[in-house]
């Protein structure tokens, strides 16, 4: 793990005119002798693996189509939050409004109307919506 | 304090996960071929389907109750069992993984008054974050650990916890509690105690000690302390330990001739040798089992299995298939329908500890060589690259016709949600 006292950034220093490069520094955590793994997604998107499912986005009338969410079950719902809800027998994406104690579904669909939830419903919230990742 | 976590009806909690449409209706699990049901939600105990009932016997009421029925997705189980293992091993100190759906936990040095109100707290997290629901029995011994948690299950309103530690408790419950549902009686057992006059587990425990040790050995001994609050059975490092290992298969079609039987069997062996090698250790005892179709009353029945003892514990495939093939022999009779077969290796000793014996046929060195040879090229280039030749690459049909997707393993199959 990076502590991070002991990286220096580039450029850090630059009051005193030395300008570090990383990797070049005795004190950096770089210069051990061993090589630090390829940078890996799943560390940086997954902050709980046994919590995390990965979740595909199904609207074939829109660009969305086929975009990857990555879900965790672990996180509480909270105000302004997406999340894969689970209603009238199907996986729908809503966004959360937390209000005066309220929790509310909002549509991503503007045509719908809200729907009022019990706070912490985990029947109806299946996840919490982490990462959205968009196909180009 | 020692605490078990059990996964409720897990197979079913594993499917409904990813089908809530399904909580609060009935759900079954159906074994490899869809032959019998594993795994039930309560609302198919309720209607009276008996564990591995097979599924032509409660079709009628599966079809009138509309069921819903799965083909067993081992991927999805193994994964989802990860991940319940997993949230338990964050949240507590130390635990062992007893089986795919319970693990024990050590809650040693806690305050017992805090015990109850950690493991609520504990099961809703793993519920929470996993979508399993679990029941964690807490109790003086690893037995009686098993019996409280079976209490979460029974009373919901204990909302997935249940401590259990005053003897005065511990008395009430074992007072109802039938010896057979103990663990470690078995069906066996509980039958012998029954003999004896013991019904209850509370009738067990009022026995002397000596009267236990002359009909069940030490392990009756060991249960017998156990439900006394003396704990006698130690949490083990996951997956060591182990007695014995079996594979067996329930086939999809009836097996008549010997080389069809022997061709499994050999397959099965391989894959025994394989795994016991992996872990390390050499079986001393062999147990080849075949078996008729039980369900077909009107067909002629066999029920055989045959044991070998090894003078020297052995972890050799070749030598393993000529075990199991000098058993089928014996036990095979043409003129009859196999419907399953397996083999189970036991009396399971650490590769390093094996002593040969002084008239010892086989060369183990070359043996041994070979079979790090095989292992090698089979995980090399796939499992069954290389072959003892009785398999004759026959295939076991294995019918899974209400396979769930595989949704936290295969990308074409994870879930899929609306705008």
């Amino acid at each position: 793990m990076f502590n991070s006292d002991n990286i220096p950034f580039l450029g850090s220093n630059l009051d005193d005119r030395t300008v570090t490069p990383l990797g070049d520094d005795s004190q950096s955590a770089t210069s051990t002798n061993h090589l630090r793994p390829a940078l890996d997604l799943n560390r940086e998107l997954i902050k709980s693996p046994a919590s995390t499912f990965f979740v595909r986005l199904r609207d074939h009338s829109t660009e969305a189509e086929g975009d990857l969410l990555i879900v965790d079950k672990s996180i509480n719902p909270h105000d302004g939050c997406l999340v894969v809800a689970f209603m009238d027998g199907e996986f729908i994406l809503k966004r959360v409004k937390i209000e005066d104690n309220t929790t509310w579904l909002i549509p991503a669909n503007s045509s719908c109307q809200p729907t009022r939830i019990e706070s912490n419903n985990e029947d109806t919230v299946w996840g919490v919506v982490r990462y959205l990742i968009k196909k180009m | 304090m020692i605490g078990l976590c059990d996964c409720n009806n897990f197979f079913v909690s594993c499917e409904r996960v990813f089908r809530p449409d399904l909580n609060g209706r009935p759900v079954a699990v159906l074994s490899g071929n869809d032959g019998c049901i594993i795994a039930r939600s309560n609302e198919v105990k309720a209607l009276g389907i008996k564990m591995g009932a097979p599924l032509y016997q409660v079709k009628a009421i599966v079809q009138q109750h509309n069921v819903s029925l799965f083909s067993a997705n081992h991927q999805l189980y193994s994964d989802m069992s990860q991940r319940v293992m997993l949230t338990l091993q964050e949240h507590v100190p130390s635990m062992e993984v007893y089986s795919i759906d319970e693990a024990f936990i050590d809650y040693g040095g806690f305050q017992i008054d805090t015990l109850q109100q950690r493991a609520v707290e504990l099961s809703r997290i793993v519920r929470r974050n996993t979508g399993i629901p679990v029941s964690i029995g807490i109790a003086p011994t690893k037995t009686l650990a098993k019996i409280a948690s079976r209490l979460c299950k029974k009373y919901p309103k204990l909302n997935g916890a249940c401590l259990m530690y005053r003897p005065e408790d511990i008395e009430k419950v074992l007072r109802t509690l039938p010896i057979g549902d103990v663990w470690g009686i078995g069906r066996k057992y509980s039958k012998l105690l029954n003999d004896m006059g013991i019904q209850t587990a509370y009738d067990f425990t009022q026995r002397p000690s000596i009267q236990i040790d002359a009909r069940m050995g030490i392990s009756g001994v060991r249960t017998w302390k156990e439900l006394r609050g003396d704990s006698c059975i130690e949490l083990a490092d996951t997956y060591t330990n182990q007695q014995s290992i079996s594979t067996s298969r329930t086939f999809s079609k009836e097996m008549h001739t010997i080389e069809e039987l022997n061709s499994v069997l050999t397959l099965f062996a391989s894959n025994i040798s394989s795994k016991l090698r992996k872990q390390g250790s050499c079986a001393g005892q062999i147990t080849t089992f075949i078996y008729t179709n039980k369900h077909r009353e009107d067909e002629p029945q066999r029920h055989e299995n045959h044991q070998i003892k090894l003078s020297v514990p052995s972890d050799s495939t070749l030598e393993i298939i000529k075990m199991v093939t000098l058993s089928l022999k014996e036990i095979y009779r043409s003129g009859y329908g196999y419907k399953r077969a397996g083999i189970t290796v036991s009396n399971l000793v650490p590769k390093n500890a094996v002593q040969s014996a002084i008239f010892d046929e086989v060369d183990r060195g070359k043996h041994s060589k070979l079979m790090q040879s095989i292992d090698k090229l089979n995980s090399d280039f796939g499992k069954s690259t290389i072959l003892i030749a009785s398999h004759s690459g026959y295939k076991i049909n294995t019918n899974s016709r209400h396979i769930s997707p595989n949704y936290t393993t295969d990308w074409d199959d994870i879930l899929e949600v609306k705008i």
